[in-house]
This record gives C-alpha cells, structure tokens and sequence, in this order.
C-alpha cells in the first residue's frame, strides 16, 4: 500500500458516522438561528433605548445646560419690554419637552380700561438653546406693523418723524360711543419722568412707558441697524412671578431686565418682534442719562382721553384697542 | 431521564427570554408614551418590570442562559435609572408648581 491510499485509509476511519453528521449540523443550525435572534433582540434593545436615552439627554441639558426657567425668563422679560402695554401669567405658561427640544406656549394681556384681555397667544418651540419656531396668534384689532421701519413705531421721539396720523385719530376717537374705554399710543413734545407724566394725566391710567435710550431720535442704532421702543410697566403689577411684582421701583426693574437680557441677546432678538435690541448700546445710555421717557401708553373712558387733547404736551397720539365699558373700581 | 434533563436545561433559558422580552414590552410601552404623551400606560410598568425582574434569576443562576438574565436585568436597570433620572430633572426643569 503506497503512502496516499493509507492517507485515504485514515481519513475514512475518522469520518463520523450519519448520526453524528446530523446531530452536529443540528447543533450547528440552532446555534446559527439562536445568534440571528440574539442579534435581533440586541437591535430592537438598541432601537427602542434611543428615544429615552435622548429624553435623559434633553432633559439633563435644560436642567444643567441652557436652563428652562432660563429661556421662559429671557422670553417673558423681553416681551415685558418690548411690548407696549403687555402682561403675562407666567405660571399658566404651558411647557413641554420632546427630544432635544422644548415648547412653551402662553397668552399675552392687554389692559384695556380696569380690565386685561388676552391679546396673543404664543407658541415657541427652542431646540436645546435657540428658539427655532414662533408662531403668534394675535387676536388684536389694531396691530403694529410686523416689519418696523423708522418712523413706524406708534410711539416715538420728539425728534423723529412719524407715520401717525394725529388729526385722524383725533377724528376716530371723537366717534367712539361714550360707553367705551380705550387704549391710547401718546407720543410727547419732550422728554419727562413718568411721575410727571402721571400727574399730568391724572383720570387716565398711564400703564407704559417708552424709554429715552438714544436710539430712538432716528431709530437707528450707531450701526445704522432699525431699532424699535422700548419701555416698561408703570403701575403696580401684582400678577404672580411677574418681575414687576413687589417692586420697589419699576424703573430699577426695568434696569435689571435689561441688564438680564443682554446676556441672551440673540435670543430675546428672536423673540421679540423687534428686528434688533441693541442692549448694550440702550443701556449705556441709560447709566449715563438715567430714565426719560417720550412716549406713554394710556387706557380710560373715551371721554377722558378725549380730554388730553387740550393738554400741550401730547405730539402725537394713536388709538389702540377699544373695549366696552369697564372702568369701574 | 433524558426528557427531564432536557427540561432542566431550558427552564432557565425560557426564564431568561421571558425576562428579556417583560424588559423589551416596557420599553416598546415607554416609547409609545413618550411618542403619545400618555402617561396611563406608566401603571403597567412596575407589573412587566417585577415578572422581567423575577424570571431573570433562574437564568442568571444558569451558566448556558446567564447571558439572558444579566441582558433583561440590564434592561430593567436602565428603565429604573431612566424613571428616577426624569422624576428628579423634572422637579429642576419644570418650575410650575
């Protein structure tokens, strides 16, 4: 026997029987299959821990990252002072959180006469830090122009020109039914302190006030940038968490609101319906030349407005929204 | 003889997959809250989750299916650390009463 038939020979001993042939490729099928479920079940574990790992995430974010109450307090500080005559219940604001985002969504008051309506209602959406979608149902009946110029702005600077109609909106006010109360836009010869403004108007409430912060002659920032007024609440707010609240001056709070936003100033930008804020430039300003204003946001009786006509400070005036009867006590 | 030896060896393989697929239903039923905003099937979590935590042993204590068990307690840990971690940032995030 030559060397390759006993090489045949030997392989042929250690070949395994049928039996075994089959049990092993058994073995080998279940083991096969069972490693195809392994890795299954191992991708549908991963799959479904993507949604919560990316909530823990979100949420780890907005608590030690950008804080939550930090966007809900640059987004209401801001309107605070952005928009004339405006308040908000912070504590009815309605937050959600989905992945790596967040919504709040809060309606906007106005004081019409002894009364706050809702105005507006808002729904913005952040996405970590930046606030990607604002949507804003107004329900007011005489709006601000969206996309502000210079001399748009129902208040503004003695200085500077202005769009308002004055003698028309003399003409609409004469007639209103006596029966109404109305929220007037009154723009001034001159720069005053509110305390005078208040006494001057005595059976008005005078509810905001617009601030000197130097821009405003031209409505230009130094970069040539179209800026838009802002101002504060004037009367006493005791809304709950309003920064107003408790206040001992209104105008420090103002100060300190300015101060606050400036740090998230892309953001408060956003928010507001302003095209820039320019913070910085306003508040050095005002540290330099401390609070004037020259421009207020009235509301009272028809006839009460009316009779402001005959005060010489007003230069300009514009009627806002207009509500039934409700100044009682 | 060999049946019951055979039934020995996959009790604790069954366990383990019973306990792997407890883990995988509460995590399918977090998503789905997560993904509707419902919070009711929150009340069946602790049900799943206590038959995934005690059909897990038998497998752990079985060298073959040890894997399992170690692989659906793995999945209850996570969902366990998940709850407290979105109980507590939700107490710093949300500031409304």
């Amino acid at each position: 026997m030559d060397e390759y038939e006993k090489l045949i020979a030997n392989s042929k001993k250690q070949q395994l029987s049928d039996s075994q042939q089959q049990k092993l490729n058994q073995q080998m099928k279940r083991t096969v299959s069972l490693s195809k479920m392994k890795l299954m079940v191992g991708t549908i574990t991963i799959i479904l821990m993507i949604l919560p790992v990316s909530y823990i995430f979100t949420f780890l974010y907005y608590a030690f990252g950008t804080k939550s109450t930090t966007l809900m307090d640059v987004t209401s500080q801001t309107l605070y002072v952005t928009e004339p005559n405006t308040s908000l219940e912070e504590i009815e604001f309605d937050m959600e959180f989905s992945p790596f985002s967040m919504q709040l969504q809060f309606e906007q008051y106005k004081r019409i006469g002894k009364e706050d309506y809702t105005v507006n209602t808002y729904d913005m959406r952040y996405t970590l830090g930046n606030l990607t979608s604002k949507e804003v149902n107004s329900r007011l009946e005489r709006a601000q122009r969206k996309n502000p110029n210079e001399t748009s702005p129902w208040l503004t600077h003695p200085k500077n020109q202005s769009d308002v109609d004055t003698w028309r909106e003399w003409e609409v006010l004469r007639g209103l039914p006596d029966e109404t109360v109305v929220e007037a836009y009154i723009s001034l010869h001159d720069l005053h302190t509110v305390d005078e403004i208040r006494r001057s108007f005595a059976n008005v409430d005078v509810v905001w006030a617009a601030v000197d912060t130097g821009v405003e002659e031209k409505n230009l920032s130094k970069d040539g940038d179209v800026v838009s007024p802002i101002g504060y609440p004037v009367q006493v707010d005791n809304t709950t968490w309003s920064p107003f609240r408790d206040a001992y001056s209104n105008e420090q709070v103002f100060i300190d609101i300015l101060n606050y936003i400036v740090q998230y100033e892309d953001l408060a930008t956003k928010v507001s319906s302003h095209k820039n804020l320019k913070l910085q430039e306003r508040i050095d300003y005002i540290n330099k030349n401390g609070i004037k204003t020259y421009g207020v946001v009235v509301t009272g009786p028809k006839n009460e407005i009316e009779k402001l006509e005959d005060i010489n400070l007003i230069r300009k005036i514009k009627l806002g929204e207009v509500k039934l009867w409700n100044w009682t006590n | 003889m060999e049946l019951d030896k055979l039934k020995k060896l996959q009790i604790p393989a069954i366990a383990g997959w019973i306990s792997v697929a407890s883990g995988l239903f509460t995590l399918l039923l977090l998503n789905i809250s997560m993904l509707t905003n419902n919070s009711i099937l929150f009340e069946y979590f602790s049900l799943i989750l206590g038959i995934g935590f005690i059909f897990a042993w038998p497998a752990i204590f079985s060298k073959k299916s040890r894997f399992l068990g170690v692989w659906a307690l793995g999945i209850i840990l996570f969902l366990i650390i998940f709850l407290f971690n979105i109980f507590f940032l939700s107490w710093i995030i949300v500031p409304f009463p």
